[in-house]
């Protein structure tokens, strides 16, 4: 199957499994990783990631199948394998509530609930600043608070990320909730503006090591794109290779269209 | 994709229009993808020794990424979206081709 195909129509179920597997890999510790016993957090989880994989491996193959047929693609809602877990993982946290052990479930029900009840992600976030901002256990939700700005209005977005920026004792948290803090003014503000500026110079002090990097990555991208990548701005030129050993130029083209396609066979 | 910029690049043939690929694939893997999809567009290799690779340098976060070019290679279109890249470049081509006549 060309996946190329399937990015392209970017339907809910493709973002939502793009998302799984972006957040999949930020998280590959299973219990045999951890060198300890399972615990009763790690056997709940890998029975939510079983039902979801299941779940995602049914969609992609109904895709397919449609695709195939020339058929049009059935509709996927991807909070559906979530749904019979959101009382399980709240039930966890309320057991455990006011220690470290809470905290597991606190992140999933974060990961987990943002899109499908934003409220229900809402309060687990207020919980673990309020209660766990100091956790050692916080690691997980780090990139998560990234993107925080994403579903919940952002001047509580602000106030919930200055809690852990200011109180996480996990160096990824902070760095990330400066991120979530900053990342949607780098992104949007006018580029001539103070709060532009600001952003662009808060953000660039992060350092390279944290988030596995990608932090730093994701800040250097936007500022380029923005910088030198905008509507309107005049492209760099390209010289390079083609697949046959061939030197050329983007310039070549000058005075064309040009339709440049970065593409790879998947 | 392959289908529609395929037929993309007959449809333009003749008019002041290129589609350039830039690909990040391994070399025999793109010749491979050229030869099975009868793949009509030349390439660029993204990676080449002795300097940074071209999606980085064009700061490409998501495969497949589209930038539309004018004549003038200033940036009309950049995004994901294979249809509305080639709604932004059809319209500029016929500018481009309707100001030259």
């Amino acid at each position: 199957m060309d996946m190329r195909h399937l990015a392209q129509r970017s339907t809910p179920w493709v973002a939502a499994v793009t998302l799984a597997l972006a957040a999949s890999g930020q998280t590959p510790t299973p219990a045999t990783a951890k060198a300890k016993p399972q615990t009763e957090f790690d056997a709940l989880e890998a029975e939510f990631d079983a039902a979801w994989k299941a779940y995602r491996d049914q969609a992609m193959a109904a895709i397919k199948a449609a695709d195939e047929a020339e058929e049009p693609r059935p509709e996927f809602d991807r909070h559906e394998p979530v749904r019979p877990f959101i009382p399980r993982f709240r039930e966890g946290a309320e057991k455990h509530a006011g220690t470290d052990q809470a905290v597991p479930y606190l992140i999933w029900l974060v990961d987990n609930c943002a899109g499908a009840e934003p409220s229900l992600a809402q309060t687990a976030l207020d919980t673990l600043a309020d209660d766990h901002v100091a956790s050692a256990e916080l690691q997980d939700l780090g990139r998560q608070l990234g993107g925080v700005k994403d579903w919940l209005d952002a001047a509580q977005a602000d106030a919930l990320l200055a809690k852990f920026e200011a109180g996480s004792t996990v160096a990824d948290v902070r760095g990330w909730a400066t991120f979530g803090r900053h990342f949607n003014t780098l992104s949007e503000a006018a580029l001539d503006s103070t709060e532009y500026a600001t952003a662009r110079e808060t953000l660039s002090a992060l350092d390279e090591s944290l988030g596995r990097g990608m932090l730093a990555r994701r800040v250097q991208a936007e500022i380029g794109l923005r910088e030198q990548f905008a509507l309107g701005m005049v492209a760099p030129d390209i010289v390079g290779m083609d697949l046959d050993g061939v030197e050329f130029k983007l310039s070549d083209y000058a005075g064309k269209v040009v339709f440049l396609d970065f593409w790879g066979d998947w | 994709m392959y289908p529609h910029e395929r037929s993309l690049v007959e449809e333009m043939k003749d008019q002041p229009f290129a589609l350039i690929g830039v690909n990040s694939d391994g070399l025999d893997k793109a010749r491979q993808a050229v030869e099975k999809n009868e793949l009509n567009w030349r390439s660029f290799q993204d990676s080449a020794e002795g300097r940074s690779d071209i999606s980085e340098d064009w700061y490409v976060q998501g495969w497949p990424t589209i930038v539309v070019l004018d004549g003038e290679r200033k940036i009309r279109y950049r995004g994901h979206d294979g249809h509305e890249a080639t709604a932004v470049a059809k319209q500029l081509t016929a500018q481009v081709s309707g100001g030259s006549r």
